[in-house]
């Protein structure tokens, strides 16, 4: 009994790392930059054809190869924000710059999903790897690595953001822009420069997200438009902009799906997971970590 | 002489001109006060001087070792990273950072990176609430304590010339008082230049050397010295209340 | 700078539209004499459908690369016009009336699935047009369509039907008290799918000891959780009623926790294909599930082997599934039968092929055969099969070409060889 409750709670904490990992992107240009990027998923999808690509045709460790996708999807990003800064923010109002963007950024998604049809075909892709069908065994708790490399994938990101943005320069300064972008530029700092590079951050997130994403299980182009949903109460329900609050809150929630599943039934998964974020909006309307 | 100059500065606000024609100087090592009412655009002059206003001409310039220096035109980031700084009205702290955070990211600037620790005592020293507090979110500071906030943050990236946009607003007159003695003290332990609008006359008078008044976006009387100052007509009128 | 701003828009707006709209494309003899004769039809294309729409379409085209190659269907040549409806069901209908009514083709093939195939028959039904099928389940069931003919091998009783053949195989074992996992997608066809094996495990006096459904993919990324909950019963036989990425997921993760259940799978989609085999390869060793071609020697469905052969070797070119198990034989059959009809009765009309197809079944390369007598517009008997694997090696796709390693096991008819009992499941 208790076998199964250890196992079913460790299964919750490996996905829900790879949650956060996959909504962290989105909590930094959502939550500090206020750009409704909700192509993120479709970036993550992208990320995860990329590693695939590499993997396949160089035969490359798919998490090596997520590490060299990286710089490529930070550029992208660093050159979006530019030209998204000169097209929509620097030229309307916050509200309309936003609703804008929405069309935009809806429009991205849907020509990355076209993209990824054209160029990879429709069909279902994973990564395999010699670690993938590995089980450890620890008393009786069984961790595959197919879940628990992703897992620790994602821990190792959410720490190296977290002390980016909390002990280096320009990570504060990417915070304080998104506080008080007048009073940023008072101290010295160009706030595109810093939005700039805290965009291109969070598409290197998108892009490594994709990487654990094929080793987990098989993604296919459209996946990125139907992920929205959660990658978005994700990013909410840890206070967007919190990189701890992401990672808590991919755990709260790969938990209690993980519970759910094992003891309402499968079938109430979803229907549990968005009541609790409805429960934690409606106590702490900023999310969880949102100082 | 180093000195900052400001010529015949217009500016204007969507059509509507607020600074007409606003001429001053501030030479290495004074404490000179920028005195107004309400809506006469002492933080206009300001702003233009940093470079947060797109509207303006006229002439402001730096002069550094004989070198003219032009600010006008230049990126607010830039004319930060040439020593100048402002703390701005309304103080605009980083909300939810922590005290030491704002501290911090004061000494962003490149020239300012090195010296953090020392500065950082500097401040504390000068403020000792700060360091008492260094973990608190900054939101959660008192007024008072905010607007020590807003110096010290500025004094973190080590500017030899500071402007201070109402160092007294809503502080009460004790701290005011208090406020206005640190700033004395740094101009003379940092030979800061220091530009200082005000509308309490009484306590900003303690610290300067001399003064502007400006209405209706002109400047419309230079006192030369304290002495100056306190017997014009214009601030016995506008600022003592005396007829 | 309004200008500028508005003429962004613009661009994004083009963009978008152009992608969604991909306009119709005609394909078929340029220059001819005589007018063509145009089929249209909508596909998944792109989308999460997209995989068996392209190979589908693939079909269609190597069929009427066939009829033209004979000189066409009345003399005259066959050409088709298709749009791309991105796996949207939405879509659908009215791609169908501008089919119809703009493009004025004069017959049409379904677009792909369920949900797409029965969005356009109230278009089809309107306009009287013959309307063969391509993989829909139960389709008709509320339309009662005349000429809807649905060109999938399952037959009336539908996916219901493949909980008969899992638990007749199980049955076989001889072992008596066997307990039953039941897990299945939570969507149509996985509610079919369970509702079937409520039914069969009933017929057979077996016992339930767990029935659920998880949220469809990407709801579900991880299913360590409900197949370890599954385990936690200790269910004799688990049968699943999945989606592709379930059921890669779902073998997947009966390996990593140690479930080995006697017998596993059942109507696991997506095992057709080629990157879902290639995928899973020995993992797949013991797993059981509905297939509607292998390559075992019971199987002789008409010229099967033929079409599959220029199918595999297009498919590899054009980068759409390189087997050809799953769809295309009956895809390719739909637009045959079609064209038979036409050719066979000289008329275009709807009513005239409509009735000549009713009265003379279906025939081409997946065989032939009469049309379910109750009128629902399924084949008259299933063709479906439950295979067992055995013997993968490799992830290579050679392993899924050669006989033995896709073994039947049920029904007796295609029988190929005898189940492994309890399923030797994951060994290598
Ligand atoms: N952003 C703005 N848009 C339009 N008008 C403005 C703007 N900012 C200031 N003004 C106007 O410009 C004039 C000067 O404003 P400014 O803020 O410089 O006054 P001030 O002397 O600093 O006043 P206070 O002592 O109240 O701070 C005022 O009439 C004000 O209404
Ligand atoms: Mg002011």
């Amino acid at each position: 009994m208790i076998d199964v409750i250890l196992n079913t709670i460790v299964s919750g904490i490996l996905i829900g790392g790879f949650y956060a990992a996959c909504a962290i992107g989105l909590s930094i240009s959502f939550g500090m930059l206020r750009i409704p990027n909700i192509a993120h998923p479709g970036f993550i999808i992208a990320g995860g054809f990329l590693t695939y690509y590499f993997n396949k045709t160089f035969g490359l460790d798919p998490l090596l190869a997520g590490l060299l996708i990286i710089p490529i999807f930070f550029a992208f990003g660093f050159l979006l924000y530019r030209g998204y800064n000169r097209f929509f923010e620097s030229k309307r109002d916050e509200r309309e710059g936003q609703m804008s963007a929405l069309v935009l950024f809806f429009g991205v998604l849907m020509i990355i999903e076209a993209l990824l049809s054209v160029t990879f075909g429709v069909d279902f892709r994973t990564v395999t790897t010699p670690w993938s069908s590995i089980v450890l065994h620890f008393g009786s708790v069984g961790i595959c690595l197919r879940m628990a490399v992703p897992f620790l994938c994602s821990v190792l990101m959410v720490c190296i953001l977290y002390l980016y943005f909390s002990k280096t320069y320009l990570g504060l300064v990417i915070q304080a822009v998104a506080q008080d972008s007048m009073a940023a530029t008072l101290i010295g700092s160009d706030p595109r420069f810093a939005k700039s590079i805290a965009f291109g951050i969070s598409f290197s997130t998108a892009a490594y997200a994709g990487t654990l994403f094929v080793c987990l299980v098989p993604v296919e182009p459209s996946l990125g438009m139907q992920f929205l949903g959660r990658v978005f109460s994700i990013a909410i329900l840890g206070g967007l902009g919190s990189p701890l609050g992401t990672a808590v809150a991919g755990l709260i929630v790969g938990i209690t799906e993980s519970l759910t599943t094992a003891y309402i039934g499968s079938s109430w998964t979803l229907a549990v997971s968005f009541i609790l974020l409805l429960i934690i909006i409606a106590v702490k309307p900023t999310g969880l970590f949102r100082r | 002489m180093n000195k900052l100059v400001v010529n015949n500065l217009k500016a204007s606000y969507q059509s509507v001109q607020v600074l007409h024609d606003v001429s001053l100087t501030l030479h290495e090592g004074e404490t000179v006060i920028l005195l107004g009412t309400n809506g006469n655009g002492k933080s206009t002059v300001m702003k233009c001087i940093m470079g947060m206003l797109k509207s303006c001409s006229g002439e402001i310039y730096l002069e550094r070792d004989g070198q003219r220096i032009d600010l006008l035109g230049k990126k607010t980031h830039d004319i930060v990273n040439m020593g100048i700084t402002l703390v701005p009205e309304g103080r605009r702290l980083f909300p939810y950072l922590t005290v030491k955070e704002n501290l911090v990211l004061g000494s962003y600037p490149h020239h300012a990176r090195g010296d953090v620790d020392e500065n950082l005592d500097y401040c504390y020293e000068i403020f000792p609430r700060l360091k008492e507090r260094h973990r608190q979110i900054s939101n959660t500071l008192s007024g008072g304590e905010r607007q020590m906030l807003a110096i010290a943050r500025s004094l973190m990236s080590k500017p030899e010339i500071l402007l201070i946009d109402e160092a007294s607003m809503g502080l009460a007159p004790v701290i005011v008082r208090d406020v206005m003695v640190q700033i004395g003290r740094l101009k003379d332990q940092r030979k800061l230049s220091i530009l200082l609008t005000e509308q309490n006359f009484n306590q900003a008078i303690k610290i300067a050397d001399r003064g502007y008044i400006i209405v209706h976006g002109s400047i419309s009387y230079e006192g030369k010295n304290k002495d100056e100052l306190m017997g014009n007509d214009l601030v016995k009128k506008i600022f003592l209340g005396i007829e | 700078m309004s200008m500028k701003r508005f003429g962004l828009m613009l661009i994004i707006l083009v963009v978008v539209a152009s992608f969604s709209m991909a306009g119709g494309k005609a394909e078929g003899q340029e220059g001819s004499d005589t007018e063509p004769i145009r089929i249209g039809a909508s596909l998944a294309l792109t989308g999460n459908l997209g995989s068996a729409g392209k190979s589908i379409l693939l079909a269609w085209q190597i069929c009427l690369e066939d009829w033209n190659a004979k000189g066409g269907v009345l003399g005259r040549p066959v050409e088709l016009v298709y749009y791309d409806d991105h796996s949207n069901a939405s879509e659908v209908p009215g791609l169908y009336t501008k089919l119809i009514t703009v493009d004025k083709v004069d017959f049409i093939q379904s677009p792909y699935g369920t949900p797409a195939i029965t969005a356009a028959m109230p278009i089809a039904m309107e306009h009287g047009m013959v309307y063969p099928g391509n993989a829909a389940l139960a389709a008709n069931k509320e339309f009662n369509y005349k000429y809807y003919f649905s060109f999938w091998p399952l037959g009336p009783r539908q996916v219901e039907g493949i909980a008969d053949l899992f638990f007749e195989a199980a049955m076989s074992s001889g072992e008596k008290n066997l307990t039953v996992a039941i897990l299945s997608e939570d969507n149509e066809y996985g509610a079919r799918v369970s509702e079937g094996a409520l039914e069969s495990v009933k017929k057979y006096g077996l016992k339930v000891v767990y029935n659920d459904r998880y949220p469809p993919s990407p709801a579900t990324v991880d299913f360590t959780p409900v197949v370890r909950a599954v385990q936690n019963t200790g269910a004799d036989l688990f049968f699943v009623g999945s989606f592709p990425q379930g059921t890669i997921s779902i073998i997947k993760a009966c390996k990593e926790v140690g479930y080995k259940p006697k017998l596993f799978g059942g109507a696991m989609t997506g095992v057709a294909y080629a990157a879902n085999l290639t995928e899973l390869g020995p993992l797949l060793n013991g797993v059981c599930a509905c297939c509607y071609y292998v390559p075992e020697p019971t199987i002789q469905f008409g010229n099967v082997e033929d079409f599959l052969e220029t199918y595999q070797s297009r498919a590899a070119v054009e980068g759409v599934d390189p087997l050809g198990y799953y769809n295309p034989p009956w895809a390719y059959s739909s637009m045959d039968t079609l064209l038979k009809a036409i050719e066979a009765t000289g008329s275009l009309d709807q009513t005239v092929v409509g009735d000549y197809i009713l009265a003379n079944g279906w025939d081409s390369v997946v065989g032939k055969g009469a049309w379910d007598p109750a009128g629902s517009g399924e084949i008259a008997e299933s063709r479906g099969f439950l295979v067992q694997w055995r013997g993968i090696e490799s992830n290579d796709l050679s392993e899924f070409m050669v006989p033995g390693k896709q073994v039947i096991i049920a029904p007796e008819e295609y029988q190929s060889g005898p189940m492994l009992w309890p399923s030797p499941l994951f060994e290598d």
